[in-house]
């Protein structure tokens, strides 16, 4: 049996259910309310958008690639938490493990298909902003510059949320484990005065990327204690992300094949 | 594809047994698995849909011995599962969520799939709704549409739990015409607590209760043991009472018809009758404890 097709197959079908919920929509648009709100009242953003030309080109996208990694990921992470337990509630789990599809295959799809899907809004959202700032400085090069920027800043810290939100919830009630991981985007992400965070022991722990913006771009992430970093931290700081997020489905798939054999 | 069962426990955690020794030959063909509500009737599906792992026994559906992973995998393939409490994806329609069950059925070539998915919608009638979400379709189509995911795959093994559940008297019957028809060459086992159910579509069948076989063989067999512990009795007095079970109570001008299974200790005015299905699954439910009752007495 094709284990491949099954994982695709599953991704095409993840993406579609996902992509087609309202919540979705609905919660990133409030969410990308919320982050022009903050930039309305955050000076740096202010003196950034209206001094754009001012700035490199590369200051600017990334300036505004982590204000995109600021919020966004937290409906990220919420709106995948309850794609493992949907399948329990809908009980189409036990269809499922009526069949030869390996649970593996099904669960990296479900990850990558759904992953996918959310990550549409915040992608649609992040390119109003290149928008602008390519209307602004009329340089095409921000486009690329941009997608750069996207792909090493928010995407490992979504590739390490949306494992852990799609593993966790096997064992923890979805509300819980989605008002537990809003407070532990701040706590991981921010400095809070004398309050001990995770990024104090692991610096490359940081899911917003700002060990990775600053190492690999040389731009600075506001809310962030962190003042230096080199180009091998920021791609350490990457490969830590993407590595424990694919880590956290793996063990999840382990952890169900045990637990079904236990049944 | 022949199934054998032999000495299968299957215990779940706080001790409870859900199935006890049990053994059991299932023959091609339609097959029902009759018993009460935690007989173990939907534990013994699981086990042979491979979802759960029995405690301790020997399960060999065909050639494949079902304690291995790779007999397990080898069954599922030529598997159709139609669980008691089917599960569908609310907001994809039927075509998409029989196309999805295809592919993690292993049904890799597109077009064949697609093809495939197109014929059993016919066959089960929603073609005209295959677009519409499957959270508006009532409760018969959404039992169609559980039977068109189990066929995908041409099963030569196809379990069915307590299919009709729920389901008005006309759906009920199209959907054991719909059994009836497929059985052919396939294992079909219909599991259910509705006698009726399985007079209108096996000839073998078994009984379960409390994890046990209590009785395999034919309808005829059945009614046969049966024969002679049905008694009709009429009365103008009080409910009659002793060591049997009313299986119907039929009001007469002056008086009440009492059917009852067991053995009635006042024989006036009671008269054999020819047992029913329904007559004879008492009687195997309750023969232990009317013996018992007998020897106390």
């Amino acid at each position: 049996m094709n284990q491949f097709a099954v994982f695709a197959g599953a991704a095409r079908y993840e993406f579609w259910m996902q992509i087609r919920r309202r919540a979705l929509w609905i919660t990133m648009t409030l969410i990308a309310l919320l982050l022009v709100g903050l930039i309305g009242r955050t000076q740096g953003a202010q003196d950034t958008l209206t001094h754009l030309g001012r700035f490199s080109l590369k200051t600017v996208v990334v300036y505004w690639t982590n204000f995109i990694s600021y919020l966004l990921p937290i409906g990220f992470g919420a709106l995948l938490a309850d794609r493992l337990p949907r399948d329990r509630r809908t009980k189409v789990e036990e269809l499922f493990l009526s069949m030869p599809g390996s649970l593996s295959s099904r669960i990296f799809g479900k990850y990558l298909g759904a992953g996918l899907a959310t990550l549409i809004p915040i992608f649609a959202f992040y390119l109003l902003g290149v928008g602008v700032i390519v209307a602004e400085t009329h340089n095409l090069m921000a486009i690329p510059l941009a997608i750069e920027a996207f792909s090493a800043i928010i995407l490992p810290g979504l590739f390490f949320v949306g494992g852990f939100s799609i593993a966790c919830t096997a064992f923890l009630w979805t509300p819980l484990y989605q008002f537990l991981f809003a407070g532990y985007w701040f706590w991981g992400n921010i400095k809070i005065r004398n309050v001990p965070a995770i990024f104090d022991y692991i610096p490359g722990l940081r899911p917003m990327g700002s060990q990775i913006s600053l190492g690999l771009f040389g731009v600075y992430a506001s809310g962030n204690p962190l003042l230096s970093a080199t180009p091998l931290e920021g791609l350490e700081s990457l490969l830590l992300l993407v590595g424990l997020g694919l880590l956290a489905v793996f063990a999840l798939c382990q952890g169900l094949k045990w637990y079904q054999a236990q049944q | 594809m022949q199934i054998e069962i032999t000495q299968l426990n299957k215990i779940y955690k706080g001790n409870v047994h859900a199935l006890n020794d049990l053994n059991l030959k299932i023959p091609n063909g339609m097959f029902g698995l009759l018993g009460p509500n935690g007989a173990g009737k939907t534990t013994l599906m699981r086990i042979l849909a491979g979802i759960l792992r029995p405690t301790s026994g020997k399960l060999l559906i065909g050639e494949h011995d079902m304690s291995t992973d790779k007999g397990r995998t080898a069954v599922q393939r030529e598997l159709g599962y139609l669980p008691q409490d089917l599960g569908l994806y609310p907001d994809l329609s039927a075509r998409e969520f029989l196309d999805y069950v295809g592919i993690l059925k292993g049904l890799d070539n597109r077009a064949y799939r697609q093809k495939r998915v197109e014929q059993l919608l016919e066959m089960v009638s929603l073609s005209d709704v295959a677009t519409r979400k499957l959270k508006t379709f009532s409760g018969g189509m959404k039992r169609r549409a559980g039977i068109a995911q189990a066929l995908l795959n041409d099963p030569k093994f196809l379990i069915v739990d307590e299919p009709t559940a729920g389901l008005d008297p006309e759906e009920r019957i199209r959907f054991r015409n719909l059994l009836s028809d497929l059985a052919g060459d396939r294992t079909v086992l219909l599991s259910t607590h509705i006698v009726e159910d399985i007079a209108q579509t096996c000839r073998n069948l078994a009984m379960m209760k409390s994890g046990q076989n209590i009785f395999q063989g034919t309808i005829p067999e059945m009614l046969a043991e049966t024969r002679g512990k049905v008694w009709q009795i009429t009365t103008e007095g009080p409910k009659p009472a002793g060591n049997f079970t009313i299986v119907s109570t039929l009001p007469l001008g002056s008086g009440m018809q009492y059917r009852v299974v067991g053995d009635p200790a006042n024989r006036v005015g009671a008269t054999l009758a020819e047992p029913t299905l329904e007559d004879a699954y008492v009687w195997l439910m309750h023969k232990n404890e009317y013996s018992e009752r007998m020897i106390a007495r």
